[in-house]
């Protein structure tokens, strides 16, 4: 809760402190070029949009979604075609529609496409699949996970099939992934701190009690449903550009796997969680596969340990569900008003603890 | 689905007066006939019919498995019935779906209160604001327009709501941490929100203390007097009961047993056998 009792300026020292710590991690990165912590900033940030999104919906309405990175897949197929140079369209998808294959977008619209085409395809499911209750969602999305990997398979006019899609142009930068995930984070938190969100929060904490003051359960699912294909959408297509060339594979359990854990690391429903979620699997994931060829400890050789990273998450997981259900936050935010709550009221002790010796001295 | 008669409520943003001039005086707030609900063959409730005036409160006593609470979850749209009809000033609504009525203007509370435990009192009560002003979803992303300044006019509306409910202190707690006797007023303040002319009570005194309950039907009776709201509220507390509502109906096995003044129902030979004497509650006669 807010507490009235914090002064405003302490917040904005915050606010302040906080964005001139991105800012400078941002410019530094930039400068610095180390190529790999670069993309790994990139990573993290369209990991974060992945993240993000998924609570979003699931988070936010309490239904599970196991079909996200299909939207994802979407995303990264429909603005990767839209971007593709013409000459290399010639080559690699010969058999492409006329209208798509003497076309080459800017990185921005086809983005845009890639997230409108995934929200669609939500919708368009969203209206049967999300009259279900809860676990029946989570099958049904499963499915459409499945239905999509098949689609783009078969699709090879489109997609080349089973092939590596190779020649999308690499147009995201740091900069691009970093506006957009910003954006993500701040229609999350403006659509959980709103009367919008009040009603998404609503229908899921009591189904009856919302239809009771007329909030309608499968419309607030749908729009939750639809805002957060967008962005999973366009997080795909950031991915795309990313890393320039993927296959349907890429798609698939082991990343759906993987923005599960990250969330609920976090915690369901909670935005700011989603942020810490995603830092920590990412870094402890990013250790283990550093560990992977093998390493030293003194004397004592470890062999390579292929596949580590993949088990320490689930290990993770495996402990998470055992001591701490919730994930780190639940569904609660970490707040700047709350940590300046918390500074100020550790300064006063301070001087308080400063102040009290003097005092008993002067006493006797 | 539009109807013309509950149209100018909507006109202006908001109906804070009563449904007065709305419809002619002729037609009735409220008109059950023939309401018959099976629950797999087990008649829960078998042709009942009531009409409500504007502004009038009624209340529906009878033991255990009666059928009061299935009239309140039939009035409120919350099971459709397998026969007979609920015409609220005139509008069917037997066909509408559940989250359309509040809007009409009939809000209800649960036996067993149903609050949004994460969210606080305070929001509770907005949600339900919600409403009369839908939230729009850019003004909710980005954060400006008119959909924006209208939040705070919800959020000082949701506190008033709660301070004639005498609960504003607790406003920013979470509701799961609220006692028992303040979620239920909080789910009153809730079901005021909706600015209803039609009020359906679900055992509001049940679970409270003898001085909670009392306190409760006094403002409950202060509220009515302000707001002129019909209320239906259904109870088995019988001292309560007598003293809140001026016109009864007694449910037993799900037929209307009787009907009438407290005082024709106390004397009613057929209610003291089927209700007050076999529940052994003599002394609230």
């Amino acid at each position: 809760m807010i507490a009235p009792s914090v002064r405003r300026e302490w917040i904005w020292a915050l606010r302040g402190f906080l964005w001139l710590l991105l800012a400078g991690a941002y410019l530094a990165l930039e400068r610095g070029g180390n190529a790999y912590l670069q993309r790994l900033v990139i990573l993290f940030l369209i990991n974060l949009m992945l993240v993000v999104s998924l609570n979003l919906f699931t988070g936010f309405t309490g239904v599970f979604s196991l079909g996200h990175i299909g939207f994802m897949a979407l995303g990264a197929y429909a603005s990767a075609i839209l971007t593709l140079p013409v000459n290399l369209k010639a080559v690699n998808l010969p058999d492409l529609p006329a209208p798509l294959a003497s076309i080459a977008l800017p990185f921005f619209p086809a983005l845009i496409l890639g997230g409108l085409a995934a929200a669609i395809v939500a919708l368009l499911i969203g209206i049967p699949v999300l009259r279900l209750s809860g676990h029946f969602v989570a099958v049904a999305t499963l499915g459409f996970l499945v239905i999509t990997r098949v689609v783009l398979i078969n699709a090879e006019a489109f997609t080349r099939g089973t092939r590596t899609f190779a020649g999308v142009p690499p147009f995201t930068t740091m900069g691009w992934a970093a506006l957009w995930a910003l954006l993500n984070v701040y229609v999350a938190w403006r659509l959980k701190h709103s009367p919008l969100g009040l009603r998404l929060l609503a229908a899921r904490d009591d189904p009856w009690g919302a239809k009771s003051v007329g909030v309608s359960i499968g419309r607030m699912r749908l729009i939750a449903f639809g805002i957060s294909a967008f962005f999973t959408g366009i997080a795909g297509g950031l991915w795309a550009h990313f890393l320039t060339a993927f296959s349907p594979n890429a798609f698939y359990f082991s990343k759906t796997f993987e923005i599960i854990v990250m969330m609920i690391v976090g915690g369901m429903g909670s935005v700011t969680g989603s942020i810490l979620g995603t830092l920590l699997v990412m870094v402890s994931t990013e250790a283990l596969r550093n560990l992977e060829p093998g390493f030293a400890v003194g004397s004592l050789t470890v062999g390579p340990l292929y596949g580590l990273s993949q088990i320490g998450l689930a290990v993770l997981l495996m402990l998470l569900m055992t001591f701490r259900r919730q994930g780190l936050l639940g569904d609660r935010e970490l707040r700047l008003e709350a940590i300046a709550e918390r500074l100020e009221r550790w300064l006063e002790r301070r001087k308080t603890a400063i102040e009290a010796p003097r005092v008993r001295k002067a006493d006797p | 689905m539009k109807s013309i008669s509950f149209a100018p409520s909507h006109t202006m943003g908001h109906p804070l007066r009563e449904g007065a001039g709305i419809s002619s005086p002729s037609i009735p707030l409220l008109e059950v006939e023939g309401l018959t609900k099976r629950f797999q063959g087990v008649v829960a409730l078998r042709d009942y019919r009531l009409t409500l005036q504007e502004g009038e409160i009624l209340g529906v006593i009878g033991p255990n498995g009666a059928g009061k609470t299935t009239l309140i979850n039939l009035l409120s749209g919350f099971i459709r019935p397998d026969g007979g009809h609920i015409r609220f000033r005139g509008q069917d609504l037997t066909r509408l779906s559940t989250h359309r009525i509040p809007k009409l203007g009939i809000a209800r509370t649960f036996q067993n209160i149903r609050l949004f435990p994460s969210l606080t009192a305070l929001e509770n009560v907005m949600v339900a604001m919600t409403v009369h002003h839908p939230p729009d979803v850019l003004s909710t992303l980005f954060g400006f327009g008119p959909g924006h300044r209208r939040v705070r006019m919800l959020r000082e509306r949701a506190m008033a709501l709660l301070e004639q409910m005498g609960i504003a202190h607790l406003a920013h707690r979470p509701s799961s941490a609220l006692s028992y006797g303040d979620q239920r007023r909080v789910e009153i303040a809730r079901a005021l929100a909706l600015e209803p002319s039609l009020l359906l009570l679900d055992e509001p005194t049940a679970g409270l203390h003898p001085e909670e309950s009392e306190a409760l039907i006094d403002l409950l009776s202060r509220l009515h007097r302000e707001r002129r709201m019909a209320i239906v509220m259904v109870a088995h507390d019988m001292p309560v009961v007598m003293r809140f509502c001026p016109r009864l109906h007694v449910l037993s096995s799900g037929t209307l047993l009787a009907e009438g003044t407290p005082e024709e129902i106390r004397n009613n030979p057929l209610v003291l056998e089927a209700f007050l004497g076999r529940s052994g509650r003599s002394g609230a006669a």
